[in-house]
């Protein structure tokens, strides 16, 4: 009997849960739901306001498969060869540090924004219909998370999420506000008075019961982020001193939040103080609580909405700064037998170069790099490599550039006696000069575990 | 005249074969004026170019306040400076809990499994 009433509960549920549109939508405007956590309920909904909106809808990943970056993108593909804009996308599941995951699989918001360029590339006009994003889960619109999306995909005039822990997927509020949001955004996004659209926030079911946020972008331009906390002087740069987190509704006026004019002159004051270290024309201070670095890093994260993308005030490289010896630990253990290799061709070549300045070749240019005891930087357990400055290690390097890149370095006789070279030299660039992020995750090369080998990205 | 056009093939063969002479250049400092160099044979590359970054995906520091304080880590964090709360951050969201544990002997583990949950999603 049990087992029967099961039964008929799952059928009730999921037909519940299939919904059905009955009325005529826009092919070439879908709304996209992707379920990372099995959420019949807000798909439902979804897939109802999609209805309401005019539009169609398409839910990923498709039925028995699981949801990731290549996955997504695969799928948005398909809808932008066949004309198709995403007017929406939904991502619904756990949010763990930015990724949002689940039973199906997850995505992170980078993967989201790459996939939906990367399968618009070529058609820009389709990628310019993107207007709302949805990251429902915990902790993913808070004022930075919006700026990322702005910035990232400008065409974006409303981003919604919860800047605090989000309501359980089976919660009446996970799926009416997502509705209820798909379904005004329109109309919020063309308000562009602010009592009228507090009173359109106001009207959605539940909206006070989470930790919701709203960003929108007006057709005016004026831009206004809600959240359900907070006491709406909300002016400057956010810190724990000047954001209230007093509960009671509440608007941030986000023209004001992300005005960077003022901050300009600091920015600049410190990435010239970065460079200043980067290049080794200032030691790296010791690592403590004073040390320069550290504040360089403290201004960066609150100021990381002023800089421009791919700035040189990376958080990676200045934490990999800070902990530099850290980071030449690493590179002796991970590239312990390239420093072998290249000890023995240094061995070679010093006999090699002796022999052919006996016959009087023209060896003076190689030579020249090549002088005695260049070749001390290197010793067997590259502990002297642990002694030198970042100074040093540039001035290293462009010695190493000089051999390999000698027209000498040409001759077929040579080019076999250099490989271990040119590898130190390219490794040495990467993972001692550039401190490269692409290549090298600054929380495995940060610290030191003797016998332990932070991963390498990059060849060398 | 059939020697000098062989001679003339062989010599443009050579010069074919030479491999393209180019120049990278890279640099970090925006401030360079790199005008100078502007030549077909030299790539420059001006600022950093395309870098990745996993601290600017964490969240701002006030909302990993937030996060702390969900955690009820509030009074732990205070003495650490903001690159080290978003290390402890990483760690918890990347690294195996036993780990993080066993490096931050001063948090209560009970606090960082608590943290974990935070992070990894109670919707």
């Amino acid at each position: 009997m049990k087992n029967f009433i099961f039964i008929v509960t799952m059928i009730v549920a999921s037909n519940a849960w299939s919904y059905k549109c009955n009325r005529s939508v826009n092919p070439k405007k879908v709304v996209v739901f992707v379920d990372a956590n099995k959420s019949p309920m807000e798909s439902n909904d979804a897939e109802r306001a999609a209805c309401e909106r005019g539009e169609a809808f398409k839910k990923l990943p498709p039925e028995g498969q699981s949801i990731d970056a290549a996955n997504l993108e695969k799928e948005l593909k398909k809808l932008a060869d066949a004309n198709k804009s995403v007017s929406s996308m939904v991502i619904s599941g756990h949010d763990g540090g930015g990724n949002i995951h689940g039973a199906n699989g997850g995505v992170d918001k980078y993967e989201v924004i790459n996939a939906m360029k990367s399968a618009y590339k070529t058609k820009p006009h389709l990628l310019s219909d993107f207007k709302s994003v949805f990251m429902w889960g915990c902790w993913t619109m808070g004022p930075s998370e919006v700026d990322i999306w702005r910035k990232e995909l400008p065409s974006l005039k409303m981003c919604s999420g919860f800047f605090d822990m989000g309501p359980l997927n089976t919660t009446a509020a996970s799926h009416a506000i997502l509705h209820d949001l798909l379904v005004k955004e329109k109309s919020m996004v063309e308000e562009a008075d602010q009592k009228k659209l507090k009173r359109i926030v106001a009207s959605v079911q539940h909206i006070n019961q989470t930790y919701a946020a709203v960003y929108t972008e007006a057709a005016c331009g004026d831009m206004y982020y809600y959240n359900t906390q907070g006491d709406g002087d909300y002016t400057g740069e956010p810190t724990t001193d000047n954001l209230n987190y007093s509960a009671g509704n509440h608007f941030l006026d986000f023209n004001k939040n992300f005005d960077c004019k003022g901050a300009a002159e600091d920015i600049e004051k410190n990435r010239k103080l970065l460079i200043k270290y980067y290049y080794g024309e200032l030691p790296l201070p010791p690592n403590n609580a004073q040390s320069p670095v550290l504040k360089i890093y403290s201004f960066l994260r609150s100021h990381s909405k002023c800089l421009k993308e791919n700035h040189l005030l990376n958080g990676d490289r200045v934490g990999m700064l800070r902990f530099y010896d850290s980071v030449k630990d690493n590179f002796a253990e991970v590239f312990k037998e390239l420093n072998q290799a290249t000890l023995a061709e240094f061995k070679h070549l010093d006999n090699f170069t002796q022999k052919y300045k006996a016959k009087g070749k023209p060896m003076q240019d190689f030579i020249k790099y090549f002088q005695a005891g260049k070749s001390a930087f290197f010793s067997a357990d590259a502990a002297t490599l642990k002694t030198k400055s970042r100074k040093d290690i540039i001035k290293m390097i462009s010695y190493l550039d000089g051999m390999v890149k000698q027209p000498m370095a040409r001759d077929p006789k040579f080019t076999s006696k250099l490989k271990s070279l040119k590898k130190m030299r390219n490794a040495m660039e990467t993972y001692l000069f550039q401190l490269n992020p692409n290549c090298m995750d600054f929380l495995d090369w940060h610290e030191h575990t003797p016998g332990w080998k932070p991963p390498t990205r990059c060849p060398i | 005249m059939k020697l000098i056009l062989c001679l003339l093939f062989l010599a443009t063969q050579n010069v074919l074969a030479e491999e393209e002479f180019k120049v990278f250049v890279n640099t970090f400092d925006e401030d360079i004026d790199t005008s100078v160099i502007k030549s077909p044979a030299v790539k420059t590359t001006v600022g950093v170019g395309q870098s990745t970054s996993q601290v600017e995906k964490l969240p701002d520091p006030v909302e990993m306040e937030k996060i702390f304080k969900s955690a009820d880590m509030s009074d732990e964090v205070k003495p650490l400076n903001q690159m080290d709360r978003d290390i402890l951050f990483m760690k918890v969201v990347k690294r195996d809990l036993a780990s993080v544990k066993k490096s931050y002997p001063q948090i209560a583990g009970e606090k960082l499994t608590n943290l974990k949950k935070i992070i990894d999603g109670q919707k």
